[in-house]
């Protein structure tokens, strides 16, 4: 299994939506380690496990951009069937990264 | 000799010499501890700011012009319409070059929200170059409150002792990176009166958040124009800290006009029914159009969830109140918005270490 620990990996304190928006933007966060994470681990036939705890907290921009990428390059269904989500301090942010996921862009 | 007239008399009144010197004794009295007047100003000519304290002698003489703040001043409903009215009038005069005397003394109420949209206002207004003065509230409580606020923190004024080391403050800001490294620490704070220990609070750190996205989402330029003030009042006997969030945008109404047709938005009653909509996740479903701002029905949602409690929303002329179910239009508008809440120990604790 391959893990990506935001707040350790990335940072505690992610940003917003696009590099427009900021340093530790969700679209930094898919560059430099989703997308890069997540080929490497369907590379390897293994799940990318994801903490999401840890950090001083989302905007729901950083993961919806970061996410709704994922799901655009890869399908849905599959990002959905290879990540594992941990979010014990907020449950909600795994519903919310599901949602980007099966989101299209317009 | 010749009887004088009514008109004869207030003649000579206003002439005369003991008049004349009670003038310039007034126009030239001496800065007193309950005078406000900004540190800095800034000088377009050599674009930075300079200073020019209380002593100050400027190669002219700069006239200033009273705007008298109304006794109540807070932004619950009731009272909202004179505070923007008062706003408004302050912001006016600014932009056509008045400087400008701002007289909070015969305040009797006020609160930090109205504090920081007044701010919000004097801080644009001093990046153009306006000169500003004024006297702080002569009734005790509304004076500390304002002293305790950190509204006076970029003045040149006199503290009471009591007030000086309050852990309130108003955080000002211009892009989103420079924001996120003040709040971190001003949320734990924030935990650490209501809950009694410091940690994240990863909802209340998120919902600034969206007030700051959503902000650029509605600027009226390029997102350095933004201004977001960011004010904290800790009321430690109570556990309980107020929000307030203040931005000089378009306002969300005015945005949403900007970008959605006209006749799309004449389903909905009117500009009141339109934010309330938009907060509760309902536009998509509402108009069929899909709707990708999701920025303001998580800060509802968080505040559903009871991560914080009294959240009051101000954007253009809607005023929402979600605890006391107040979702009007006002008769004037702000060009802006304004966010209020509150967090106590009625709601659901979110500290992690």
């Amino acid at each position: 299994m391959i893990e990506i620990n935001i707040a350790k990996d990335f940072t505690t304190e992610p940003g917003a939506r696009t590099y427009d928006d900021g340093p530790y933007s969700g679209q930094e966060f898919y560059d430099l380690l989703l997308e890069p994470k997540f080929a490497e681990a369907i590379k390897r036939q293994v799940k990318l496990k994801i903490i999401l705890d840890g950090t001083e907290g989302f905007a729901s921009s950083f993961l919806n951009e970061a996410f709704i990428r994922l799901g655009d390059k890869y399908g849905s269904d599959v990002v959905w069937n290879n990540i594992i989500l941990i979010s014990e301090e907020i449950p909600k942010y795994i519903t919310k990264v599901k949602e980007s996921i099966y989101e299209k862009r317009k | 000799m010749k009887k004088l007239t009514p008109q004869n008399l207030r003649y000579q009144k206003k002439h005369s010499r003991k008049e004349f010197r009670k003038n310039v004794k007034r126009k030239n009295r001496k800065y007193s501890g309950n005078d406000i007047v900004l540190k800095n100003r800034y000088d377009s000519k050599i674009g930075n700011y300079v200073y020019e304290g209380p002593h100050y002698v400027g190669p002219k003489r700069i006239y200033f012009k009273d705007l008298i703040a109304p006794k109540i001043f807070n932004l619950q409903y009731e009272n909202c319409e004179k505070v923007i009215e008062y706003i408004n009038k302050v912001k006016l005069e600014g932009k056509s070059g008045h400087n400008l005397n701002i007289v909070l003394e015969d305040i009797t109420d006020i609160g930090e929200g109205a504090i920081a949209m007044l701010l919000s206002v004097l801080e644009e207004l001093r990046a153009e170059g306006i000169y500003m003065k004024g006297a702080k509230p002569r009734d005790s409580e509304a004076k500390d409150i304002l002293e305790k606020s950190g509204f006076l923190k970029n003045m040149e004024t006199q503290l009471d002792e009591k007030n000086l080391n309050s852990k309130n403050t108003i955080l000002k800001t211009q892009g989103i990176g420079e924001l996120k490294v003040n709040i971190v620490g001003e949320i734990r704070k924030a935990n650490e009166t209501v809950w009694g220990e410091t940690g994240r609070n990863p909802p209340l750190r998120g919902t600034v958040f969206e007030m700051m996205r959503n902000s650029s989402d509605h600027a009226f330029g390029p997102s350095r124009d933004l201004i977001w003030h960011f004010a904290i009042s800790h009321d430690e006997s109570e556990n309980r800290v107020k929000f307030s969030f203040v931005d000089n945008g378009k306002g969300i109404i005015n945005s949403l006009k900007t970008t959605t047709l006209s006749s799309v938005l004449r389903i909905f009653k009117d500009n009141a029914d339109i934010l309330e909509t938009a907060f509760k996740d309902g536009i998509e479903s509402r108009t069929g159009l899909r709707y990708r701002g999701k920025g303001l029905p998580t800060i509802f949602e968080n505040y559903q969830e009871r991560y914080f409690e009294n959240l009051v929303v101000i954007s253009n002329d809607v005023f929402l109140d979600f605890d006391k179910q107040i979702y009007k239009t006002l008769n004037v508008r702000f060009r802006g918005t304004y966010y209020y809440w509150r967090m106590s120990r009625n709601c659901v604790k979110a500290c992690y270490n």
